[in-house]
C-alpha cells in the first residue's frame, strides 16, 4: 500500500509512513497497544496518551467521560419559602449545578428501590444526600450576625452540618498535623503533605482575601445591607449512617475541603438576599448521568488530539532556523550546532524537532517558500493526546479508570447479545 | 426522610375559613396586611394602593434543572 494523500476542508491530511503500521490488515507488525501518563498541570486535570487504538475507541473513551459517568448531584428540591430576588426555578437550577464532593461509587442508583407500603421510589441513605437551606437577611450587618448565630444553635441541635462546620474541623486536623511534622522535622521534609493539601491551603488563602473585598464593597456608605448566600450556608443533614460513613474529620475524595458530603467549593453564590428575604429549602442529591443533565458530568471537558508528526525534509539552517523556532511553539524546534561536514559547507546552526507534543499544528513554516519546502506535518491517527479536565468530585484519573470500566461493560453486553443471537439461530 | 415537617404559625389555607382574609404585603413600606372581600386595597400603616400577595407557605417541589 503506497502512502497517499487526500485533501479536506481543514488542508491536507497525508498518511505517514509510522500510521501505515496502524492498518492491521496489511502490516505484520501492528503499533503496540499502549496507554502513558503525560502531564498533570493541577489535581483536577489530567494530560495522557493513548497509541495503537482505533479513533472509534478514543472517541467512545471521550464521549462516556463526559456523558456516562454517573455523579451525585442536587436533583429534587422542596421549597417552603423563598422571597429572594431570584425565581424559584432558577434558584433550583443554580441549586442543581453545585458539584458535590462525594464519591458516586458509593451510592446507588435513585429509583431501583420501592417502598413495599406504597409502591412510591425510596428514599434511603444509599441513593440520597439531603441539603438544606434556611437563610435569612437582618436589617444590617449585626442584626444579619445575631441572627446567623441564633439559627447556628438551632441546626446545630439537628444535628446539621454547614460549611463552616467542616472548615473548622479540617483547621484543627491541619494545625494538629502542622504541630506533629514540626515536632519530626528532621526525619520528613514537605514531602508529606498531599498535593491535594497544598492546593487547599492555597485556595483558602485566596478565598479570604476574595470574601475581605467583596465584604467591601457591599459595606460601603449608602448601599442597604445585602446577605450574599453561598453554597457554605447549605447544611448537610445526614441520613442514617451517613455520618459514620463520611466522618467530617476524613479527607474526602476529589478536590473539596474534605469531610462530611459537601460542595466542592464552599464560595458558590446561589443568591443574594435584601433585609427581611428568607429563603427556606430542602434539596435533595440522586445519581445520574451526564447524558441526562450536564450538572452530572464528571469532567469541565475530556477531549483529545492526534499526535503531530513532523519531519525535516531538507535540513535548515542559520537565520531560516532561527525564524521557524520563533515562529513555532516553545520548544517544538530547537536549535543544535552543526556537525563537521556541515561546518565546512559554512553553516552554524540548523533546526531539530525536539517537543512535538507541544505542537499546535499551525501552518506558519508554509509562510516561507524555502521552509514549506523543508517541512512536511501530518498527524498520526492512531496516536492519542487526551486531556481530562475534573470538575473536582472524582480524580481525573479516577474518572478515566470509570470510563474504560463503563465501555468494558458496554462491549460485554455486546457480546452476550451475539452470542445469544448466534445460539438462536443455530438452536 | 423528613420532607414533611413544615411547622409555620400562619394559616396553611387549605380548607380554612376565609374569614381571617389574606395577607397581603405593602408595595411601598412593605407592611403585613390582612385583607378581605370588600376592604378597600390600602396599606393601613401608610395608605399606598399596591400590595403584593405573599407566597404560598405550601411546600412546592422543583426539580433541580
Amino acid at each position: 500500500m503506497a502512502p497517499h494523500q487526500s485533501n479536506t476542508a481543514l488542508g491536507s491530511y497525508t498518511v505517514t509512513p509510522t500510521s501505515l503500521r496502524w492498518d492491521n490488515s496489511t502490516s505484520p507488525t501492528p503499533t503496540p497497544f499502549s496507554i502513558r501518563p503525560l502531564s498533570r498541570p493541577n489535581p483536577h486535570e489530567l494530560s495522557f496518551e493513548l497509541i495503537g487504538v482505533d479513533v472509534s475507541f478514543a472517541n467512545a473513551l471521550r464521549r462516556i467521560m463526559i456523558s456516562e459517568i454517573p455523579t451525585m448531584a442536587l436533583e429534587h428540591v422542596y421549597m417552603w419559602n423563598n422571597t429572594s430576588l431570584i425565581h424559584d426555578e432558577v434558584l433550583c437550577h443554580r441549586l442543581g449545578l453545585v458539584p458535590l464532593n462525594v464519591d458516586p461509587r458509593l451510592f446507588d442508583e435513585f429509583g431501583i428501590e420501592v417502598e413495599e407500603e406504597t409502591g412510591e421510589l425510596a428514599s434511603t441513605d444509599r441513593n440520597t444526600i439531603v441539603f438544606r437551606l434556611h437563610v435569612v437577611c437582618g436589617g444590617n450587618e449585626k442584626e444579619d450576625e445575631k441572627m446567623r448565630r441564633k439559627m447556628e444553635k438551632k441546626w446545630k441541635m439537628e444535628g446539621l452540618v454547614s460549611g463552616a462546620d467542616v472548615e473548622s474541623v479540617q483547621a484543627k486536623l491541619k494545625s494538629k498535623k502542622k504541630r506533629h511534622d514540626d515536632s519530626d522535622e528532621e526525619e520528613e521534609e514537605e514531602q508529606d503533605p498531599s498535593v491535594m493539601d497544598v492546593h487547599v491551603a492555597d485556595d483558602a488563602a485566596k478565598s479570604a482575601i476574595r470574601l475581605h473585598n467583596v465584604k467591601q464593597t457591599i459595606d460601603s456608605a449608602g448601599r442597604p445591607f445585602t446577605r450574599h448566600v453561598y453554597t457554605r450556608d447549605l447544611l448537610w443533614a445526614p441520613q442514617g449512617d451517613q455520618l459514620a460513613n463520611f466522618p467530617l474529620h476524613s479527607s474526602g475524595v476529589g478536590s473539596g475541603l474534605g469531610g462530611g458530603i459537601r460542595p466542592i467549593s464552599e464560595d458558590i453564590l446561589l443568591a443574594k438576599l435584601r433585609p427581611g428575604q428568607v429563603i427556606e429549602l430542602e434539596a435533595h442529591a440522586r445519581k445520574g448521568v451526564g447524558k441526562d443533565h450536564a450538572k452530572f458530568s464528571p469532567v469541565a471537558t475530556a477531549s483529545y488530539r492526534l499526535m503531530p508528526h513532523i519531519e525535516i525534509i531538507k535540513p535548515i539552517y542559520d537565520e531560516l532556523a532561527e525564524e521557524l523556532v520563533n515562529w513555532f511553539e516553545p520548544g517544538v524546534f530547537t536549535l543544535v550546532p552543526v556537525d563537521t561536514k556541515e561546518k565546512k559547507e559554512g553553516y552554524k546552526q540548523k533546526a531539530v524537532v525536539s517537543n512535538p507534543y507541544a505542537c499546535t499544528m499551525s501552518r506558519n513554516y508554509m509562510r516561507n517558500a524555502e521552509l514549506k519546502e523543508s517541512i512536511r506535518m501530518s498527524r498520526i491517527p492512531n496516536h492519542f493526546i487526551f486531556n481530562v479536565e475534573s470538575v473536582g468530585m472524582m480524580e481525573p484519573a479516577v474518572i478515566v479508570a470509570e470510563a474504560l470500566r463503563i465501555l468494558k461493560e458496554k462491549c460485554e453486553k455486546v457480546v452476550e447479545l451475539a452470542d445469544g443471537a448466534l445460539a438462536s439461530m443455530e438452536g | 426522610m423528613n420532607t414533611n415537617t413544615q411547622t409555620t404559625g400562619a394559616p396553611a389555607g387549605s380548607g380554612l375559613p376565609v374569614m381571617r382574609g389574606v395577607e397581603y404585603r405593602c408595595g411601598d413600606c412593605g407592611a403585613r396586611n390582612m385583607i378581605k372581600g370588600g376592604d378597600p386595597v390600602r396599606c393601613r400603616q401608610c395608605g399606598f394602593r399596591i400590595l403584593y400577595k405573599t407566597r404560598t407557605k405550601r411546600l412546592i417541589q422543583f426539580e433541580a434543572r
